[in-house]
C-alpha cells in the first residue's frame, strides 16, 4: 500500500533538509519546526522518527532504501554520502509497479501529442518518456510499448486550445469568428465558455453565446481568431454543465433547438452476432436489454436525445441493429437508407 | 482573472459592426483597433458552383473617414474632406492581380486586412476597394463603430 501523502510531504522535507549544504546534520528540532512551518500543522517527535525508518525501509515495503544516519557529535542526521553521493529520495527510480503505471499512463497521454495542445505539452510527454526510458532496460521499455491507443490525427483549431482553456480557467469572455457548414455562413460570435468537449475525436467549445442568446456549443475546427475580451462573464446557470450531455450519445440534437428535447426511449434489436459486444461495451450507460428469441438475439433499449451521432451509430452496425422505435426515428434511418442504396444502384449501373 | 492576463486598454474590438448594405457573398465580421492598426475580419462564402470564381484584394484598398471621426454617411462628397488610409498587409488572401480560386459551392475563405490605426474618436468609416466599382467589388460604406459595441481586448 503506498504511504499516505501527507506523509509523503514530510519525506519530502525531511530530504531537503537532509541535501541543504548550508544547514548539515538538522536536528530533530529543525526537522519538526521545518515541516510544521511548511505543512502548516504540528507533528510529533514520533511521527518524524516514523518517517525515518520507512525512509530507510526498501522500495518493497515502501521505502527509499535512504542511507540516513545520527551524527552524535552535531545532534542531526544526514544522508551517508561516503557509500552514497548526491542522494536524495527526489532522484530514485520508480519501483517496478509505479513504473510500469506510470509508463502506460505515459502512452495514453502520448495520444494527444498529435493535437498540440499546447507548445510546452509535447516537450513535457518527451521528456516523461525520455527519463523513464533511460532509467529503465529494454524490458521496461517495451512495457511503455505494450498498448497502443488509437492515435489521434491534428484537428484546424487545435491550436485555439490553450486560449480557450484560459478563457474558461479565468471566466473572460471570448470573441471569434464562426463558420457554419449546415448554413454556409460566418459569424461574429461572443461566447461565455464553459467546457470544451470531446465528441466522436472532435472537440467542441461549449458557452452561452450572446448572439444566439442561449447555450452552444461550437467545433474548434470552424473557429477563427479567438480573442478574450474584457467584459462581465455570463455564469452557467445549470449546476454542472458535464452533466447536459450525459443523457445524450454525441452532441447534434436531431430535433430543432425550439422543440422540447427531452431523452426517449429508444428500442434496438441486435443480432446474435453483435450481441456480445453490445452487452460488454454498453452503447449509453442508461442501457439495458434482454434476450429476444433464445437464440441470442437482443432487445436493447436506451433512454437518449435522439442526436445525428445516435442515427451513425445505428447505422454503422448494419444488418446487426435495427431501431424498433421511436418510429419517427425509424423513417428518417429508413429515408437515410433508401438514399443510400440510390447511390450504391446509381454507382453500379444497376438503374 | 488570473493575473498573468491583462487588459490592453489600447486594443478594441468591434463585433459584427453595422455598414450599409451590400450584395454580395462577402461577409465583414470584426473589426480590431490597435495601436498596431485597423484589422477587418472578412468570409466570403463561394457561390452555386460556377467555374472560376475567384477572389483577391486590389493592393490601392483603402479605408476612409473624415477629420474628427465625423459621420460620412453620404461619402462621396467631394467638398468633405476625408482622409484615406492604404492597406498595409492582407491574410489569407492575395493581393491581385493574383487571384485564390474556388473549386466548389461548399468552399470558403476567412480572411483579414490591415490598414492603419484610424484615428480616436472615429465612429464611422468606408471600405473602398475600387471606387465607383461594380458590386464584386470589396466595397463597404459607413461602417459604424458605435461606443456601445466598443469591446476592450485582453492579452
Amino acid at each position: 500500500m503506498p504511504p499516505p501523502s501527507d506523509a509523503n510531504l514530510r519525506y519530502k522535507i525531511i530530504d531537503e533538509c537532509l541535501t541543504n549544504i548550508y544547514k548539515p546534520f538538522p536536528t530533530m528540532d529543525h526537522l519538526k519546526y521545518t515541516i510544521e512551518r511548511e505543512l502548516k500543522t504540528s507533528v510529533s517527535t514520533a511521527t518524524i522518527q516514523k518517517d525515518i525508518a520507512q525512509m530507510k525501509k526498501g522500495e518493497d515495503e515502501g521505502g527509499y532504501n535512504a542511507p540516513i544516519k545520527f551524527k552524535r557529535s552535531n545532534q542531526g542526521y544526514y544522508y551517508d554520502f561516503v557509500k552514497f553521493p548526491d542522494f536524495t529520495i527526489q532522484s530514485l527510480s520508480l519501483n517496478e509497479k509505479e513504473f510500469e503505471t506510470i509508463a502506460l499512463a505515459a502512452s495514453v497521454l502520448q495520444q494527444f501529442k498529435g493535437i498540440k495542445v499546447n507548445d510546452s505539452y509535447n516537450h513535457a510527454i518527451d521528456k516523461l518518456f525520455s527519463s523513464l526510458n533511460i532509467k529503465k532496460t529494454d524490458k521496461d521499455k517495451t512495457s511503455v510499448n505494450a498498448i497502443q491507443p488509437e492515435e489521434t490525427t491534428y484537428m484546424r483549431g487545435m491550436e485555439h486550445f490553450e486560449t480557450l482553456v484560459t478563457s474558461i480557467r479565468n471566466k473572460i469572455p471570448v470573441s471569434f469568428i464562426h463558420y457554419s457548414y449546415d448554413k454556409k455562413l460566418f459569424k461574429s460570435i461572443i461566447i461565455h465558455p464553459y467546457l470544451i468537449k470531446e465528441s466522436n475525436k472532435r472537440w467542441y467549445l461549449v458557452g452561452y453565446s450572446e448572439e444566439h442568446n442561449e447555450l452552444r456549443y461550437f467545433g474548434l475546427d470552424r473557429i477563427y481568431d479567438p480573442i478574450l475580451i474584457d467584459k462581465k462573464f455570463i455564469e452557467n446557470r445549470d449546476e454542472d454543465i458535464r452533466s447536459l450531455f450525459d443523457n445524450k450519445i454525441g452532441l447534434t440534437n436531431i430535433k430543432s433547438d425550439k422543440e422540447t428535447v427531452e431523452p426517449e426511449k429508444i428500442k434496438l434489436w441486435v443480432s446474435n452476432k453483435m450481441a456480445n459486444y453490445i452487452k460488454s461495451m454498453p452503447l449509453h450507460k442508461s442501457q439495458t436489454y434482454r434476450e429476444y428469441d433464445g437464440e441470442g438475439e437482443i432487445i436493447v433499449t436506451i433512454q437518449v436525445v435522439p442526436t445525428t451521432e445516435l442515427i451513425s451509430l445505428i447505422m454503422s452496425y448494419s444488418e446487426h441493429m435495427t431501431l424498433i422505435s421511436p418510429r419517427w426515428l425509424c423513417k428518417r434511418i429508413e429515408h437515410k437508407l433508401n438514399d443510400s442504396l440510390l447511390k450504391y444502384t446509381k454507382s453500379l449501373g444497376h438503374e | 482573472m488570473n493575473k498573468k492576463t491583462k487588459q490592453n486598454s489600447k486594443a478594441f474590438i468591434f463585433s459584427n459592426p453595422s455598414h450599409k448594405d451590400m450584395d454580395g457573398a462577402v461577409q465583414l465580421l470584426r473589426i480590431t483597433i490597435s495601436d498596431q492598426g485597423t484589422k477587418i475580419d472578412f468570409g466570403y462564402q463561394a457561390g452555386e458552383f460556377d467555374a472560376g470564381e475567384w477572389i483577391h484584394i486590389k493592393p490601392e484598398t483603402f479605408i476612409r473617414c473624415k477629420e474628427m471621426g465625423e459621420s460620412i454617411a453620404e461619402s462621396f462628397k467631394p467638398k468633405k474632406i476625408q482622409t484615406k488610409y492604404f492597406l498595409i498587409k492582407a491574410t489569407n488572401i492575395p493581393f491581385g492581380p493574383a487571384k485564390h480560386h474556388f473549386n466548389s459551392s461548399i468552399e470558403w475563405r476567412y480572411f483579414s486586412l490591415y490598414f492603419p490605426k484610424l484615428p480616436e474618436g472615429t465612429t464611422s468609416f468606408d471600405l473602398i476597394e475600387k471606387e465607383f466599382g461594380d458590386k464584386n467589388e470589396f466595397n463597404f460604406y459607413n461602417i459604424r463603430l458605435d461606443e456601445d459595441e466598443k469591446m476592450s481586448m485582453i492579452y
